[in-house]
């Protein structure tokens, strides 16, 4: 991947962090839009409904990759809603179409062939004034969402792209796909508020596009704020229309919870970034502790085979290769003594790292595969299932699931159309939880291990040690910053309390906030990217010590690079004028650096993360 | 499994997590620090063996040994395993190799040299051995109150330790010491505080003291002086003590083999909670549908799907999948959505499961002693820093060589995390529970009210009343309980000694502790819970005397009708909380018994690991 395509736009996710900030209920002035830079817009990927990929997700959403549908998912679609269609002429009682939505799942909506005139004129009328209104419920209560709107494009991007993914489970004709596509194609990204729902479906954020795709409501065209109508007439595209052909008698459509797993798929894509940095800068850490490497060799990871703590510790070992910590440390004054300057066994922050953050990993791990499945599956209800048979399973040649057995007819093959709660996004919500759990017990060493450079119990030398012309003035790891951004990151940590509201006259009377968890999520980590950046000062700044002990001292590849880059930027001797002017922006820096430089460019080899099978999950 | 074996002695439970709960009141003077009485198990196992190989105990085999009396004995090869390990530690401090925590400090000492050259050196071994009896016998006064008062989870303790110690440097001496305490049941007076959960290292100080005959234990459940509990025992005092406090102490055992415990509880738990669904579900007259193939193959979450397949067959034959033209098309949320929160919380159940068998089968000590491993087995080990605790092999070691290698194996992650993670899985399935019983209340949702259907109760009005329903303030308190020990505790780094070389804490004791306390709270709830299932499958039968349940809801229900039947007389009303009747039928009456099968779990029975070094695979 070309990193270039990587890089956020400069300054975008610390605007991005107020906004989360703003969420999360602490006053900060309004955040202007983010719009994308689409550096991928030569690039074009195809969604299947079965395959789409973390990557995918943020190609298209940050990087304004092009989308297509595969033919398959308009064929699948097109059965789909036939099967509906049939569902409806044989008398099944479907929830959301021929019966109402929410509270009104018991109320007839029509009955008979959808198709009728008189059906079909009611329908196209009843969907299109729904479309209008953000959020409806099937005429029960209104979901609008409450604000304030998303500013960064990317969110929306990334839920419009899961919707589209998700319709080859749906039943729709094909123009509401092809106007979606072009949304995407063009950068036509709905005005979306970022509050109010519950997670489970997330139906305020999802009616925004659809309104967006009859006309209504503002959007942002190549990030300028419009109407829809407008933004639709500049990009040579028109509105679905209230027809059988354009707008459809069925609402089938795959937008529930794809604001929240939208932006699960970009946690997932920052997580791995993160932890990538931080594998980088502890061995880094380890370089200028001059640490003793022996609690991530084979000796003791052999003897407790945990597979994520193993690869970690592998990983790190493999990052350090070639580094003087392989090597005796002789003391000048005391030959005899090979152990000479390095100690036997290093504080805990360090020593830990493999078990906490290898946990992490696994967390980490965890949460992908949860989120693959997510974008890669039905979360909306009616569950539509074309080719499902009675004899598929025993349970469905009773007498009550037959009742949703559509027969097959001259229109479609029949199956079965069963009322469901695959939206309940719980599964999804736990892991994200516990990936920032996880998260906060591993980076909760960060600090820890900046404050150790302080002693020299540990460091056995100071900086007061050198000769005083080789001493560096580059800056190190702020223990303030650090001691409120890691009570930061443990108060993220604390799960939101499973609760159960009750809304939709008892109907919905569970919640599981996921839209709040990932929130939660993304802004720990981000805030322990701000921690790993400041260890980065203090790792450097002793890997320059350390260079300066002793000259011959070699760091392995990754951590030489990434050392010298980040002296490039912050040199270790350097004008008192010039660093004076840097301090305004020193905390910045270092995050701005690790932020926007992918760790791949150091990692090489060991930039893939984990490939461990767990056959339990 | 037999499960009958299995089942926890009668209240035992409440009691413990009373004493729990309050820490409050200090000891009274020459008295035992207990603050509920103290609870020997019922030895029904007695005269079953099981064999601790180091690799293979599995969460059976632990309760079976802690709480139902199983013997132990330890293999011939793990018996080897110790003693080379114990070789290799002397012929390593004879080539002066520098080990931690025997010819070093510990600790913040761990650069200071305690002796050189042979440890069984005439004034050396006299100087070690002393230094050990002095430890031994001063065993008692280590670790802080109140006293565990449950006799299980001190021997699940033992048990645990026993079985991981094989990899330890230990002497057959304390080996066969720590089986006869076991097998003879003299449980030590352990103290339940005092440890930071990450290594509980003085707590073992407690066993030690017993084994020397110093403070006081229990014989068969009687507390009597140590020396004495040992001569009625038919025990001689351990007069030989090793050369090394470390292997001796350093381990997780009293967490992890507590976590083996709630790990057997948790999930009886989660098979009631699945029993109970499928009566809820009988009660509330639901529509099964969201449990049916094409809903969950449309999500193919393994965990959720298996636990949809599991509750659907606990179903089967039940009247609910017979037409009914009063039965509404969807259920409240709460029991949609109950499967996929109790598959999910499942699937957290199998990762803390998994854990904890990684935990207690593999070494947590501090440093490695690895018997046969060689330079050449991996890189790192041939490089000249890791050659340095190379031990080449002679007198002590029958010639063979290994490495001793300081690390952090007893950081116990991922365990620490992963009890957190099935905490707030469990928190997000608990309120499911919590509203679904709630929603019977409703005729919105039941159609029916109970008194209608009671009002024509064919044997009318019983002189004693109706058992109650669950619910209300009750349900609703108990559900506090549940949500506030289901919170994570803050990840910290203490700085427990004055250098920080322990810079971070896993608080792994009071995760289990929280663990414990949730599990608990978690049958009072579903205890409220089984009170409205059966209400309501006795008023559906009322409605109905031709409606099936069943087989395994309708067996509970009966079961549980012998003890609260459905009809009082003003005699035979209870004259204590019913919902307590039904907490404590729920412990004593695994859900197992009413279905012991059902779909094959994913990944079937557990993944334990096989540790570098052990012998017999």
């Amino acid at each position: 991947m070309n990193n270039k395509n990587v890089l956020r736009s400069r300054l975008s996710l610390s605007i991005a962090v107020v906004a989360g900030a703003q969420l999360l209920g602490i006053p900060v002035a309004a955040a202007p839009y983010q719009p994308i830079d689409p550096t991928m817009s030569d690039t074009t990927i195809t969604l299947n409904g079965t395959d789409m990929s973390i990557q995918d997700v943020v190609d298209i959403a940050r990087h304004g990759a092009q989308v297509r549908v595969a033919d398959e998912v308009f064929a699948s679609m097109e059965t789909n809603l036939q099967l509906v269609l049939a569902g409806a002429r044989q008398g099944i009682p479907i929830y959301g179409f021929n019966r109402g939505g929410g509270a009104e799942r018991e109320i007839e909506i029509f009955s008979g062939d959808p198709l009728s005139e008189e059906n079909a004129r009611r329908l196209v009328q009843l969907r299109f004034e729904g479309m209008h209104l953000v959020g409806v419920h099937g005429g029960g209560e209104q979901h609008s969402g409450a604000g304030p709107a998303v500013t960064e494009e990317e969110i929306v991007r990334a839920q419009m792209a899961v919707a589209l993914n998700r319709m080859r489970y749906a039943g729709s004709k094909r123009a509401p796909v092809d106007l979606l596509v072009d949304m995407l194609n063009k950068r036509i990204t709905p005005v979306v508020l970022s509050r109010g729902t519950d997670g489970h479906g997330d139906l305020g954020q999802d009616g925004a596009i659809r309104a967006a795709l009859v006309g209504v409501g503002d959007v942002h065209f190549r990030g300028e704020r419009m109407s829809a109508r407008e933004a639709l007439q500049r990009a040579g595209s028109r509105p679905l229309e209230p027809t059988v052909e354009s707008i459809g008698v069925y609402g089938g459509w795959g937008g529930h919870n794809s604001y929240t797993d939208g932006q699960a798929a970009l946690l997932v894509h920052e997580a791995k970034h993160l932890l990538d940095w931080s594998d980088l800068v502890f061995a880094m850490s380890m370089l200028g502790l001059n640490s003793s490497i022996a609690p991530i060799t084979a000796v003791p990871q052999n003897g407790r085979p945990f597979p994520y703590p193993n690869w970690q510790a592998r990983r790190l070992l493999n990052i350090i290769r070639g580094s003087y910590l392989f090597d005796l440390e002789v003391d000048s004054d005391n030959p005899e003594d090979t152990h000479g300057q390095r100690i036997l066994q290093d504080p805990e922050s360090f020593r830990d790292y493999s078990w906490r953050n290898g946990a992490t990993w696994r967390a980490y791990d965890q949460l992908r595969e949860k989120v693959i499945v997510q974008i890669n599956s039905v979360t909306s209800n009616p569950v539509i299932k074309a080719g499902t048979h009675p004899a598929d399973s025993w349970e469905l040649n009773t007498p009550w699931i037959r009742r949703y057995y559509v027969e097959p007819s001259a229109t479609s093959e029949g199956g079965y159309i069963l009322g469901g709660s695959n939206f309940d996004n719980t599964p999804l919500a736990n892991s994200v939880e516990q990936f920032v759990v996880a998260l906060a017990q591993s980076h909760v060493a960060t600090k820890e291990r900046v404050q150790r450079f302080f002693d020299p119990f540990f460091t056995i030398i100071t900086m007061d040690d050198l000769p005083e012309k080789d001493r560096g003035n580059a800056p190190l790891g702020d223990g303030f910053a650090m001691s409120d951004l890691t009570a930061e990151l443990i108060s993220l940590a604390n799960p939101v309390p499973a609760a159960g509201y009750w809304t939709e006259s008892g109907i919905q009377d569970v919640q599981s906030f996921g839209r709040l968890k990932v929130v939660k999520a993304r802004q720990a980590v981000d805030t322990a990217l701000y921690l790993v950046s400041n260890e980065l000062l203090s790792a450097t700044r002793w890997m320059d010590i350390r260079r300066v002990q002793s000259p011959g001292r070699s760091f392995g590849a990754a951590p030489t690079a990434a050392w010298q880059a980040w002296r490039e930027i912050s040199p270790w001797q350097q004008d008192p004028q010039v660093r004076e002017q840097m301090e305004a922006r020193r905390i910045m820096l270092p995050y701005r650096f690790i932020k926007d430089t992918s760790p791949a460019r150091f990692l090489g080899e060991d930039a893939a993360g984990p490939d461990i099978v767990d056959n339990t999950r | 499994m037999n499960n009958k074996n299995l089942r926890r002695s009668r209240f035992s439970f409440r009691i413990a997590v009373v004493a729990g709960t309050l820490w409050l009141g200090g000891p009274v003077a020459g008295a035992p620090d207990l603050i509920a009485p103290y609870q020997p198990i019922d030895p029904t196992m007695s005269d079953t063996t099981i064999t601790l190989t180091g690799h293979d105990l599995t969460i059976e085999g632990l309760v079976q040994i802690a709480r139902h009396g199983a013997k132990v004995r330890f293999s011939a090869e793990a018996k080897q395993r110790a003693a080379e390990a114990y070789g290799l530690l002397l012929q390593g401090a004879l080539e002066n190799v520098p080990i931690y925590g025997f010819n070093r400090g510990a600790g913040e000492q761990r650069e200071v040299v305690r002796f050189s050259g042979d440890p069984l050196a005439p004034e050396t071994e006299e100087w070690l051995e002393g230094r050990q009896r002095e430890f031994f016998e001063s065993g008692p006064s280590w670790g802080y109150g109140p006293e565990v008062s449950e006799e299980e989870i001190v021997r699940a303790f033992m048990a645990a330790r026993a079985n991981n110690i094989i990899y330890e440097p230990v002497t057959p001496e304390f080996l066969d010491m720590l089986v006869a305490l076991l097998n003879r049941r003299v449980t030590p007076v352990l103290q339940a505080r005092g440890t930071l959960g990450e290594a509980d290292l003085l707590l073992t100080a407690n066993i030690l003291g017993t084994m020397v005959g110093k403070g006081e234990a229990y014989y068969q459940g009687e507390r009597l002086a140590a020396a004495e509990a040992l001569r009625r025992a038919g025990l001689q005092p351990l007069d030989k003590f090793g050369v090394s406090r470390g292997p001796l102490i350093s381990t997780n055992a009293y967490s992890a083999g507590w976590a083996g415990l709630l790990v057997a509880d948790a999930r009886q738990m989660l098979e009631w909670a699945d029993l109970l669904l499928a009566m809820d579900l009988n009660g509330m007259n639901s529509s099964i549908t969201p449990l049916s193939l094409p809903v969950q193959t449309n999500r193919p979450h393994t965990w959720l799907n298996w636990d949809a397949a599991r509750v659907l067959d606990m179903l089967k034959g039940s009247y609910l999948f017979d037409e009914d033209p009063d039965r509404i098309i969807q259920d409240p949320e709460s029991l949609r959505a109950s499967s996929i929160r109790q598959g999910s919380a499942w699937q957290a159940w199998s990762v803390l499961r998994d854990s904890v068998l990684m935990q207690i089968n593999t070494s947590d000590h501090n440093p490695a002693v690895v018997v046969g491993l060689k330079p050449e087995d991996s890189w790192e080990l041939a490089t000249p820093w890791m050659m340095r605790y190379y031990v080449r092999g002679g007198k002590y070691s029958n010639g063979k060589s290994g490495y001793i290698v300081s690390n952090a194996n007893w950081d116990p992650y991922p365990l620490a995390n992963d009890i957190e993670y099935f905490l707030n899985a469990l928190q997000n399935l608990g309120v499911a529970v919590a509203q679904r019983l709630h929603r019977f209340n409703n005729p919105y949702f039941t159609i029916v009210t109970a008194e209608e259907v009671l009002d024509k109760d064919p044997q009318g009005l019983p002189s004693g009343g109706y058992a109650p329903q669950g619910g209300g303030f009750i349900a609703g308190g108990l559900w506090q309980d549940v949500q506030n020990v289901a919170r994570p505790l803050s990840p910290e780094g203490f700085n427990s000694d004055m250098n920080a070389v322990g810079d971070l804490q896993a608080q792994t004791r009071l995760k289990a502790h929280n663990l414990r306390l949730a599990i608990d709270y978690m049958f009072d709830l579903m205890g409220q819970d089984l009170l409205t299932a059966t209400f309501w499958m006795d008023i559906r039968k009322i409605q109905d005397p031709d409606r099936t349940f069943g087989d395994a809801p309708t067996a509970a229900w009966q079961a549980f009708r012998e003890v609260v039947p459905l009809r009082y007389t003003e005699k035979n009303r209870p004259q204590t909380p019913i919902g307590r009747i039904a907490y404590r039928f729920l412990w004593e009456n695994p859900a197992s018994d009413f279905y012991p099968d059902g779909p094959a779990m994913p990944g079937g029975s557990g993944h334990i690991p096989v540790a570098e070094g052990a012998i017999g695979e």
